[in-house]
């Protein structure tokens, strides 16, 4: 049955002659019933496409060009300037030319319609350019050993109460022995009284100038302290060991081994409180020198004395500075360690 | 393509892509933004690249990235309005059919004015042309070969081949 909502289905089909005869009575007395639903008669018509067509369909084929003899005399010229034909068809083309004025003037056209290369630069190529991603293993190495000094020494400078070194005067010329320390050991100097005690130098020459002995403890802090033995600088007593050979810049440094009574280049590390118990010990066994040693000279001298045997130490203080503050140097043989 | 073979490259061939772009797009800045964008894509995939192929895939990147500039710049209509700037460092010949050639160059449709350009600047053969462009060589040809009539026909019609 036809209806509102399904007619335009079979008025289709009616309009374009499709429609079963059978139902053609039945559409026609729908429409007769329904005025308002009747097209025009053009309808149809009005849906023809028109006419247009693509005029440019030659640049859609990709033909290949044909063989040479094939060609337009045109193509011909075009193919001698771009330089694809072979050397008896580049004579063909010379003779065609040669026999008509305007194939010879289409041939100097041609000749000029090829553009010649402008010189541009571009200028930005910089903001082009990578660089490699390299990993300096080596360079890498550095930088973490330095880092790795870098602790170490301020690990050392860190420990405030070390910057307390003590230089001990004593009195007499007997190692300071059976002193309490309670806690740790303490790398203490005693400057001992020693008229006419002849001091060696480096290069093992005699030399009746400040005679400095130190006499530290070959084990660390326990042997120190329950062993009783201090370290020890030891300088003539009339002369101040600042007017010596500290003041002067160079320092003598021996170390005695109390046992075997030999020099020996051995320097017990310290530590903070160990030191300020050591200066109040030396402060009540003679005269000392607070601040003697700086940190870096008591670390240079732990770590280099091991690799150099009995050589003796050489501390030498930059000219015009303030005692044990600021410059020094430190010369162990060929060894130098100096601090800016 | 090692980092040295791309940096060489680039010393090498920025010059022609730039040439090319400013050809193509009549625009310093939007030339530069070719040049950039087409090394950056090579970098992108310079390891799969291989040294001897980096000239033509430098120019077919160029090609596919001022295409996509003219289709961007003809939508928003500012293609129209672009001055013709030319390089300040260009140094075309002072000749004036060369002018009026680079005139003529831009009445050619894309394709064949890149043809031309490779095959003119650059020196290409119809196989890397159609390499670069993405076509066969006989296409290449005939684009070839329709764009120097065109390129003929511009010159006559303007009498400056007589």
């Amino acid at each position: 049955m036809i209806t509102r909502e399904n007619y335009e289905l079979f008025y289709m089909d009616y309009l374009e002659g499709d429609l079963d005869p059978a139902l053609v009575a039945e559409l026609e007395s729908f429409l007769a019933l329904h005025p308002d639903l009747r097209v025009e008669d053009d309808f149809l018509e009005a849906l023809e496409a028109p006419e247009i067509s693509y005029t440019n369909k030659s640049a859609l084929k990709f033909e290949s060009l044909p063989a040479f003899d094939q060609m337009s005399n045109e193509d011909k010229i075009i193919a001698y300037h771009e330089g694809i034909l072979t050397e008896s068809q580049c004579k063909t083309v010379e003779q065609l030319i040669a026999t008509s004025k305007g194939l010879q003037t289409s041939f100097d056209h041609y000749q000029q319609v090829y553009l010649k290369p402008a010189t541009f630069t571009y200028t930005h190529k910089g903001k082009l350019k990578r660089r490699s991603t390299i990993i300096l293993w080596p360079a890498l190495m550095a930088v973490a050993a330095s880092l790795t000094m870098l602790f170490l020494f301020n690990n050392d400078i860190s420990q405030p109460e070390i910057q307390h070194a003590v230089l001990v005067k004593e009195k007499d010329s007997t190692p300071i022995q059976n002193t309490k320390v309670e806690e740790e050991e303490l790398p203490v100097l005693s400057v001992k009284e020693e008229n006419g005690l002849e001091k060696k130098d480096i290069n093992g020459t005699k030399d009746k100038n400040t005679s400095v002995n130190t006499n530290i403890a070959p084990s660390k802090t326990d042997s120190l302290v329950k062993n009783k033995v201090i370290p020890k600088i030891t300088i003539p007593q009339e002369q101040n060991l600042a007017e010596q050979g500290i003041k002067n810049g160079i320092a003598q440094v021996q170390t005695t081994d109390p046992k075997s009574n030999t020099s020996t280049p051995n320097v017990q590390e310290g530590s903070n409180s160990t030191t300020s118990k050591a200066m109040n010990t030396s402060r009540q066994n003679g005269t000392y020198l607070e601040n003697a040693l700086p940190p870096l000279v008591d670390y240079a001298l732990t770590k280099v004395s091991k690799k150099t045997g009995n050589k003796p130490l050489e501390i030498q203080k930059e000219e015009n500075k303030p005692l044990f503050k600021g410059k020094f140097k430190i010369k162990i043989g060929s060894l130098e360690l100096k601090k800016n | 393509m090692t980092v040295k073979e791309y940096n060489n490259a680039v010393d090498i061939y920025s010059d022609g892509i730039y040439r090319f772009a400013i050809k193509h797009l009549r625009n310093e800045m939007l030339a530069d933004d070719v040049v950039q964008e087409t090394f950056a894509k090579v970098w992108q995939k310079h390891e799969d690249i291989q040294g001897s192929k980096v000239k033509s895939y430098l120019f077919t990147t160029a090609y596919t990235s001022i295409l996509d500039v003219i289709k961007k710049e003809k939508r928003s209509g500012d293609m129209e309005n672009v001055s013709q700037q030319q390089a300040g460092s260009s140094d075309i010949p002072n000749f004036d059919i060369q002018q009026h050639l680079e005139q003529a160059l831009n009445t050619l449709p894309e394709v064949q004015k890149s043809a031309v350009l490779l095959r003119d600047y650059e020196g290409y053969s119809y196989d890397e042309i159609a390499d670069i462009l993405e076509l066969n060589a006989s296409q290449v040809k005939v684009y070839i070969f329709r764009a120097r009539k065109s390129l003929k026909a511009y010159l006559k019609r303007i009498d400056i081949l007589v």
